[in-house]
């Protein structure tokens, strides 16, 4: 479970971009956040991972406050890909050798060939990808690494931001069902139809969860 | 050859100025406008220098090792300012821990290099400390310069990047390790090439100054393979040291980069998302 209680932000000189935000979601949700351009989706996302911190108020994930001494463990509990899906220029065969060489990731195995490669095939993508270098892909093939580093990870936790943008719609419908039927709690951000239209989607406007309102 | 070199007269001085004749009347004639620049850089070389003179003779006299190793630790603290002030980084919080990686790779080096290299009885002779430990010190600057340049200005512009591997798993020495690896190599890429090209052409300043004073020409190739190979360690080590020593002020404990932690605050790049909006809403 994941919940917001309270949270306020603002920068020096700018105007508030939450104001005593609250938000509950369940474990398993699956939740589209919607709302105008430069209201705060993205930093919602970026609070949970510690990246941005909140001017007020706490974030409870699965009953842990964040802070300093939870955010490490916490952070293992997520995966956050955003549009860009900006990765170091490497290779894609060493970058997931390097992710599970981490020693958060330690306990971890990396993907037998087999699981690898029916990935790939999912999202259209053959094994040669593996050999080339995350700065020669094309915005759309690293959209697909990113969602498929999302599947074999497989944390509790989903925050996928605007991750299907520059595939096909074929592409989109087949990334958005496979995300939407695991079990996990996913926080999408996203202006591709198919997302809103999913049965299992709950669509929350974050300017109606300012000021205290909102469930 | 113990002697020493022959000592320069005033007039010999005064005939050393007389050169500088030769890039006032280029400058003049080219209209480079660099009169003034060159009169304050010779003005303050021959200030600087004259002063060195005065208290390198003073600390030479005394030889005494307390005088000494202060002396060391005063140019060490200068150094570890001057990098920070040619940095984008607060000097007030960055100056422990960039005092700290320079102080303990040099002060280890330097023994090292009195101790098994030359193998002095004395390891805090002030003509050994001194000449060795300045010498390792100008060089490092540099490097720990470009390090430290290189690796948070990619922070700064590939910051997503970084928050990315944190995402995926990584912690603050993993994330930044592509960093640290493109900073070091990049500041070390001079003196290797030095290396591989030293007395092709050029003769090294030291030997040049070591034949000059009397020593003869396989001493002073010997002091030269050593010295450089004494900077080539004393800049590897500060390298790394700088950067991670630094890195524990610059990320606070979310391991997140601390903005107050920069001189001028780093400007955000929008990002493209950012960009891709701006073009839609117009």
């Amino acid at each position: 479970m994941i919940s917001f209680h309270n949270i306020s932000l603002s920068y020096p000189h700018e105007k508030k971009i939450f104001d005593c935000f609250n938000l509950t979601i369940q474990q398993g949700e699956k939740i589209l956040l919607k709302g105008p351009s430069g209201s705060g989706k993205t930093t919602l996302l970026k609070m949970l991972l510690g990246y941005v911190k909140p001017t007020q108020g706490t974030i409870l994930i699965d009953d842990k406050e964040l802070n300093s001494n939870t955010i490490h463990d916490i952070r293992q509990r997520l995966s956050y890909i955003s549009q860009d899906v900006d990765l170091p220029d490497m290779s894609i065969q060493t970058l997931l050798d390097t992710i599970y060489h981490y020693q958060a990731n330690t306990s971890l195995h990396p993907p037998e060939e087999e699981q690898l490669n029916t990935l790939l095939s999912t999202y259209k993508l053959t094994p040669s990808v593996l050999k080339q270098h995350t700065h020669q892909l094309s915005g759309g093939e690293r959209q697909r690494i990113g969602i498929i580093l999302t599947h074999l990870l497989n944390r509790p936790i989903w925050l996928l931001d605007e991750i299907t943008s520059a595939l096909d719609t074929e592409l989109k419908t087949a990334a958005i069902t496979n995300l939407l039927e695991s079990n996990n709690t996913i926080l999408a951000i996203s202006h591709d139809p198919q997302w809103s239209a999913h049965p299992k989607i709950r669509t929350v406007d974050i300017s109606a969860h300012n000021n205290g309102g909102g469930p | 050859m113990s002697q020493g070199a022959i000592d320069i007269s005033i007039i010999g001085m005064i005939y050393s100025l007389g050169l500088l004749i030769i890039p006032f009347l280029i400058t003049i004639y080219l209209k480079l406008q660099l009169t003034k620049d060159i009169l304050i850089g010779t003005f303050r070389m021959v200030i600087q220098l004259a002063v060195v003179g005065v208290y390198l003779g003073v600390l030479f006299e005394y030889n005494n090792i307390l005088l000494n190793i202060s002396y060391l630790i005063i140019i060490i603290l200068i150094t570890s300012g001057s990098i920070i002030q040619k940095t984008n980084l607060k000097l007030k919080p960055m100056l422990l821990p960039i005092f700290i990686s320079i102080v303990i790779p040099h002060t280890l080096i330097i023994l090292y290099f009195n101790a098994f290299i030359v193998n002095i009885a004395n390891l805090f002779d002030a003509i050994y400390l001194i000449t060795i430990g300045g010498m390792l010190l100008g060089n490092c600057l540099s490097g720990n310069i470009i390090a430290l340049n290189t690796y948070y200005s990619n922070l700064h512009k590939q910051n997503n990047t970084y928050l990315t591997m944190l995402g995926l798993g990584a912690n603050r020495n993993e994330a930044t390790l592509p960093f640290l690896q493109e900073s070091i190599k990049l500041s070390l890429a001079p003196t290797i090439a030095t290396m591989a090209t030293i007395g092709l052409v050029s003769l090294p300043g030291m030997m040049t100054g070591q034949i000059l004073g009397g020593s003869i020409p396989l001493t002073a190739v010997k002091y030269q393979i050593a010295i450089m190979l004494a900077i080539f360690a004393a800049k590897t080590a500060s390298n790394l040291l700088v950067i991670r020593l630094s890195s524990h002020v610059a990320f606070d404990s979310y391991d997140v980069l601390k903005p107050e932690m920069f001189r001028t605050p780093p400007k955000k790049q929008p990002s493209k998302k950012k960009i891709r909006s701006l073009i839609k809403d117009n």
